[in-house]
């Protein structure tokens, strides 16, 4: 059995999940959950992320804390990419990330010992930059792998601590959060063929 | 079909807004992507889109100043201190649209894979220069400052890709008739973004809908 709904209706539905599914696209689950009245869409990740135990992972680790600083060398100690579990792109299968890792650690580690004697985390932080500069003019891949990183951080794939800290205030929201405003609430009529749309 | 892919312009451009401007409090209006002008059209043929660009974003572009100064590259503390200081309130983020050539083309793969190819030809280059002489028009009239969106320039890009499965009349040049039924299966009809024969200059979502429901219409009538 079909139920008519109203094409203004459909409208409505059809737009609340676009927005949805684009939402949860762009910058996972912080701003889908926005878009739930009651708080996250998925449990959020604090606590799960990856720690880096094997050489590789090391530098691995010493890579992502250049890329976006965190506890370990920004002098105001706020979380970065560590802290915004980016470690989880090792085993996250919507970067093509994990299959290059060893690719990264490998030049990072050998352009490293080229220049100053020591593998890449054994560097002091800001010998750390100026190498990873350097390195993306010979595999531009780095590009794509620096992207990833970042979207651990500013774009909140797996935690929030990114988007506090560069204080995004969350999706708008069109005033819907304002329960004062008239949201929902008809503002006006169209007019079409058929007459008043309801 | 696959070939004439219309990128419809798509540059991305971001300033810093100048130090006399008060905050835009990008995402707390009813709109954040409303702002159109069209004061460009005329001379260059791109329409200039602004809007609240999410954090996300600054992932996915190579954001750097346009002048050298620093952050000179996307990482470290210089940009994560740039984007404390100036995100989301200072920096406006807007989306270049104008009329190129549809170059681009769409294959498959022996795997099944989509390849997409926009090759940077010499009309698109010199698309991209203009747009970026708007961009720094806008910036010395205002007193904003211009960022780069990608390390080489400016991020040309793909959200609105239109016309590899174009209407028209010429069959060598369309595989759709006008009315959207795909030329040698009847009864088979393309209605979306593939379907617009070239670049909008605008946003082409509601030229895209428009004439879905024109050729919904010729399908209910005709059919």
């Amino acid at each position: 059995m079909t139920q008519p709904v109203s094409r203004r209706r459909f409208l409505e539905t059809a737009s609340d999940w676009s927005l949805r599914v684009l939402l949860g696209c762009v910058a996972g689950p912080r701003l889908a959950g926005a878009l739930e009245p009651g708080g996250f869409a998925r449990a959020p990740l604090a606590g799960a992320c990856l720690t880096a135990e094997t050489p590789l992972e090391k530098t691995l680790a010493a890579i992502l804390e250049t890329v976006v600083p965190g506890a370990e060398t920004d002098p105001e100690a706020a979380p970065g990419a560590i802290e915004a579990c980016a470690m989880n792109l090792l085993s996250d299968g919507a970067f093509p990330f994990r299959e290059n890792a060893q690719l990264i650690s490998g030049l990072m580690d050998g352009l490293a010992t080229a220049a100053h004697g020591v593998p890449f985390a054994a560097l002091p932080p800001n010998e750390r930059e100026p190498l990873l500069i350097e390195a993306q003019e010979s595999l531009p891949l780095l590009r794509l792998a620096y992207r990833a990183i970042r979207s651990a951080f500013y774009g909140g794939a797996y935690n929030g601590v990114g988007l506090d800290y560069v204080g995004f205030p969350g999706p708008n929201l069109g005033y819907r959060h304002l329960p004062e405003f008239s949201f929902r609430k008809p503002v006006s009529k169209e007019l079409t063929d058929e007459g008043w749309m309801p | 079909m696959g070939r004439n892919l219309n990128n419809n312009g798509d540059v991305a451009l971001m300033w810093v807004l100048p130090e006399h401007y008060p905050d835009a409090h990008l995402f707390m209006g009813r709109n954040n992507a409303g702002m159109i002008t069209y004061d460009f059209w005329e001379e260059h043929r791109i329409t200039i889109h602004a809007g609240a660009g999410p954090p996300a974003l600054f992932a996915a572009l190579d954001v750097v100043r346009d002048d050298g100064e620093a952050p000179s590259a996307p990482l470290g503390m210089g940009f994560k201190r740039f984007m404390k200081d100036h995100y989301p309130d200072r920096v406006i983020s807007a989306l270049a649209i104008g009329l190129v050539d549809g170059v681009g083309q769409i294959t498959v793969d022996p795997d099944g894979m989509l390849q997409f190819d926009l090759p940077m030809t010499e009309h698109l280059a010199a698309y991209i220069d203009r747009v970026a002489s708007v961009g720094r028009q806008i910036a010395d009239e205002t007193g904003a400052k211009l960022l780069r969106t990608a390390d080489d320039g400016f991020e040309h890009g793909d959200a609105h890709p239109l016309g590899t499965c174009r209407i028209g009349d010429d069959p060598d040049r369309a595989p759709c008739t006008p009315n959207g039924e795909l030329r040698g299966y009847p009864g088979l009809f393309c209605t979306d973004g593939s379907s617009i024969p070239g670049g909008t200059g605008v946003n082409p979502a509601l030229t895209i809908g428009a004439n879905a429901e024109r050729i919904a219409a010729w399908i209910v009538a005709n059919r």
